[in-house]
């Protein structure tokens, strides 16, 4: 997968998952890896960007005697991912274009507005 | 390898970056490996299951290097936030030969600096974003408006300002659309400077060569020194008073064109619909011409004269008498005060219309 497509895909899927709660390192790196790969090396940097964009929040807490680093995502992390979702419909319908008119063919191509916002 | 070598490797690999980002790393890391023992590997295992370590680096080395901000910044790329503008500034010591500042739909004026340093005020909303390059050669605006996915409110932003310190004569490529440029008590070498749609206003300038142009909207021009000036617009007056040049070249249509207290070589002034005067100048060569308005040309001291308008009427005050000019004059349908050709005479008058009057008069025979 092309290394800028990658990036702005896992930007968007740590912003997801800091979307439903506030989560630290190693935890972020289990909730992404099954939708995409990633590792501590690859999120370190992702997550450094994130913050100085202002999309998420670093606080600590003391967990097990050692300070742990939380993340939390920001209104503008909210708003970054609204605007990803929306730019993917866009790419979604030159997607089917390329795809080919034989939708019936390729069944897994659905277009599907969520109700939900 | 155990946590503690991973952890000097890490410092070590990151000693260049700032001490901020260093030790924020190192402390990122510890945790994860502090994490993944908790989990029951062993810290060989921990710090494998790390990734790509070369590929960290590099792009801890490639962010620090976004972010570092300040003058010796040679490339800045800032894009706002929010819908709202947010007031931005770049200042430079450097006095590049070539300034280009290119916008959109933003007005833009040029000031003369109140110190010796080049500044650059303007305003970001999250649907801009400025490109700034700086170098001994060349200092680059850019500002690109990216159309939002959702149609966010756009609000306007304030003129940019480019500030020129006193002494420092750059070329100048300044442009942009559907608002209005200004320019006043700079000097330059070469200038050009083009909008559409908006007003162009130029003050007090020092050019070797200035041409402007814009559409639909006034020209005025006032108080400059340049050698080469093309002023351009259509739709709109192009108005230009106090000013040194060796050539002056003005061109409307549909408008009002008027040159006044003018000194120059040579003044080509064109409009279509519109009047087209020129009075008080000094000049070795004079040029109006009209196709339906009136040319008019009072108080002028001018070695070769042209008056030419088709559907409208030529009037014109001279000094000396008649006697100092070799005269062409034709009109189809119309009175004139000239005779249609006249050989002796130092200063040479052309006039020509079909549809109109030539009323030329002579201080000196009233």
């Amino acid at each position: 997968m092309d290394t800028q497509l990658r990036r702005a895909l896992l930007e968007s899927c740590v912003l997801a998952v800091l979307r439903e709660g506030d989560s630290y390192g190693y935890r972020i790196v289990r909730a992404v890896a099954p939708h995409i790969p990633v590792t501590q090396s690859t999120l370190y940097p992702i997550l450094r960007r994130l913050e100085t964009e202002g999309c998420l929040r670093v606080y600590s807490e003391e967990y097990n005697n050692r300070l742990r680093r939380y993340y939390a995502i920001t209104d503008l992390g909210r708003k970054k991912i609204e605007e990803f979702l929306a730019e993917w419909e866009q790419a979604m319908q030159v997607y089917a274009y390329i795809r080919g008119t034989g939708t019936a063919n390729h069944p897994e191509i659905t277009t599907e507005r969520s109700t939900s916002s | 390898m155990t946590k503690a070598e991973f952890i000097a490797k890490l410092n070590e690999a990151l000693s260049s970056l700032s001490v901020n980002a260093r030790q924020d790393a190192i402390l990122f890391f510890t945790e994860q490996i502090d994490d993944l023992i908790d989990e029951g590997k062993t810290e060989d295992q921990a710090v494998d299951a790390l990734g790509d370590f070369h590929a960290l680096v590099a792009a801890l080395y490639k962010e620090e290097q976004a972010s570092r901000s300040g003058e010796n910044r040679d490339t800045q790329t800032v894009r706002g936030e929010s819908n709202r503008p947010e007031a931005r500034s770049f200042t430079t010591d450097k006095r590049p030969s070539t300034i280009v500042l290119t916008e959109t739909n933003c007005a833009v004026q040029i000031l003369p600096s109140p110190d010796h340093k080049i500044h650059l005020e303007y305003e970001i909303t999250r649907q801009i974003d400025v490109t700034i390059t700086c170098d001994h050669d060349r200092l680059t605006y850019t500002a690109r408006e990216i159309f939002p996915v959702f149609h966010f409110h756009i609000f306007g932003r304030k003129p940019v300002s480019l500030y020129l310190p006193a002494d420092y004569l750059p070329d100048l490529e300044i442009k942009t659309g559907n608002a209005p440029l200004r320019a006043g008590n700079i000097s330059c070498d070469t200038a050009n400077f083009k909008t559409g749609n908006a007003s162009l206003s130029l003050a007090h300038i020092t050019a070797k060569k200035l041409t402007a142009q814009t559409s639909n909207a006034p020209i005025r021009a006032e108080h400059f020194t340049a050698d080469l000036v093309k002023l351009n617009t259509s739709n709109a007056s192009l108005t230009t008073t106090h000013c040194t040049c060796s050539s002056l070249s003005c061109k409307t249509s549909n408008g009002t064109l008027l040159t006044e207290h003018c000194s120059l070589n040579t003044l080509n002034a064109v409009t279509s619909n519109g009047k087209n005067t020129a009075e008080h100048i000094t000049a070795d060569i004079v040029n109006l011409t009209s196709s339906n308005g009136t040319v008019r040309l009072q108080n002028a001291e001018v070695k070769e004269i042209t008056l030419i308008t088709s559907n409208g009427s030529i009037n014109a005050i001279l000094p000396g008498s008649i006697a100092d000019y070799r005269i062409d004059a034709q009109t189809s349908n119309g009175k004139s005060s000239l005779p249609p050709h006249k050989a002796t005479g130092e200063k040479s008058l052309k006039a020509s219309t079909r549809n109109g009057k030539i009323n030329v008069m002579f201080n000196a025979d009233q």
